[in-house]
């Protein structure tokens, strides 16, 4: 399984490139995408469209750069940045809010199960690809799962994808009527 | 104020601790350790740094540039049996997300809008605390119901989906002359008097 991206598992799977140049054109695509949000002063404008950059690239045939290292570094530059700014009284907080958080992620939890029996009812999906695909977990940890299930990788880490793309491409939007 | 080596310290112990996290094969190791790594050293010895501007949107531009470069053609021929269904899902999850941001994370919780959406949204971590740091929403709340999130799914997905799965084989095993009538092995296929055109896939 290739790292951030899908199962190569299918020969209509391009390999993802690598060397200099397909770097630049990546970096540059990110940047002019996340560059212009940004300026249009959309929340999360640089997130949104740097992914915008790259998938519009991407689709145009022009497989994006990728490495498996990729990852790894922006959860640890994410991560650090977050550590840096932890607090007891943060802590607190998020302890405060357990309940909060435990609801949600329960609700969440139920809405994907019912979804994916939904799923594997109208559709030819057997139920572990189905449930596998819309439990809300990582992506990752369920990919996993759905190998050891059996199940199709492909399709799980597919439809996990384009959940986190929805998610991001809303962004802009809720976040500019939530500020 | 912190001087260079507190920093440097502090960035060190970040680094290490998502190095460690990763070793583990901790649930998005990187992540959850470099908070742990970073975190502890903060709190520990108060030394800290300002996670500037330009570095948020190099975070942002980088965790935007591998989702990005995730998405393909061969993405949609992947689902293209399943697609307008998945869209669907996906919608639905993003309003489920706002729903209960502000039902649930805000109201019950007490947190702003923006770190109640930014922490009930479904997607991944990693670009949940990326927004969090570009839109300075409260990234600790955020990360903390992300995690919470993808470590109980995945422990729950990861035990009940194979227990279910060994019941549904033992169940089939016990009556097998159920196996003409389910068209297989019983769990995979729906019963064939239900499809009413097998290739009609998405209706």
């Amino acid at each position: 399984m290739t790292t951030g991206g899908l199962p190569s598992s299918t020969s209509e799977a391009r390999p993802p490139r690598r060397g200099a140049g397909s770097f630049a054109l990546t970096v540059g695509a990110a940047a002019i995408g996340g560059g212009l949000l940004q300026a249009a002063g959309l929340p999360g404008g640089m997130l949104v469209g740097a992914m915008l950059g790259v998938a519009l690239l991407s689709l145009a045939g022009r497989p994006a750069f990728q490495h498996p290292k990729f990852k790894p570094v922006a959860h640890i530059i994410v991560g650090t940045g977050i550590g840096a700014s932890v607090s007891r009284d943060s802590l607190g907080l998020v302890a405060a809010m357990a309940a909060a958080m435990v609801t949600t992620v329960v609700t969440l939890l139920v809405l994907g199960v019912i979804f994916g029996l939904w799923l594997s009812r109208t559709t030819s999906l057997d139920w572990r690809t189905a449930l596998a695909a819309t439990m809300p977990g990582g992506m990752i940890e369920m990919v996993l799962v759905s190998d050891e299930l059996g199940a199709d990788t492909a399709i799980v880490a597919a439809i996990h994808l384009l959940r986190i793309v929805a998610v991001l491409m809303s962004l802009p939007v809720v976040l500019s009527i939530m500020r | 104020m912190s001087t260079p080596v507190d920093v440097g310290l502090l960035i060190a112990s970040g680094i290490a601790g998502g190095l460690l996290g990763i070793r583990l094969r901790l649930p998005i190791g990187g992540l959850v350790g470099a908070i742990a790594g970073a975190g502890g050293y903060h709190l520990v010895t108060g030394a800290t740094f300002e996670f500037g501007p330009g570095l948020r949107l190099v975070a942002q531009g980088l965790v935007g540039m591998i989702v990005g470069a995730s998405v393909s053609l061969h993405l949609f021929r992947t689902l293209r049996q399943v697609l307008l269904r998945a869209l669907a899902f996906s919608a639905m999850m993003v309003v489920a997300g706002v729903v209960l941001g502000w039902l649930v994370m805000s109201q019950l919780g007490h947190v702003d809008l923006l770190t109640a959406f930014l922490s009930a949204a479904p997607a991944g971590a990693m670009e949940m605390g990326a927004a969090a740091l570009a839109t300075y929403a409260d990234a600790e709340v955020v990360m903390a119901t992300h995690i919470l999130r993808i470590v109980s799914i995945g422990f729950l997905g990861g035990t009940m989906l194979p227990l279910l799965a060994r019941r549904r084989a033992r169940e089939v095993s016990r009556a097998p002359h159920e196996l003409a009538a389910t068209g297989g092995d019983g769990m995979c296929t729906r019963a064939r008097s239900d499809r009413d055109d097998p290739q009609d896939l998405d209706r």
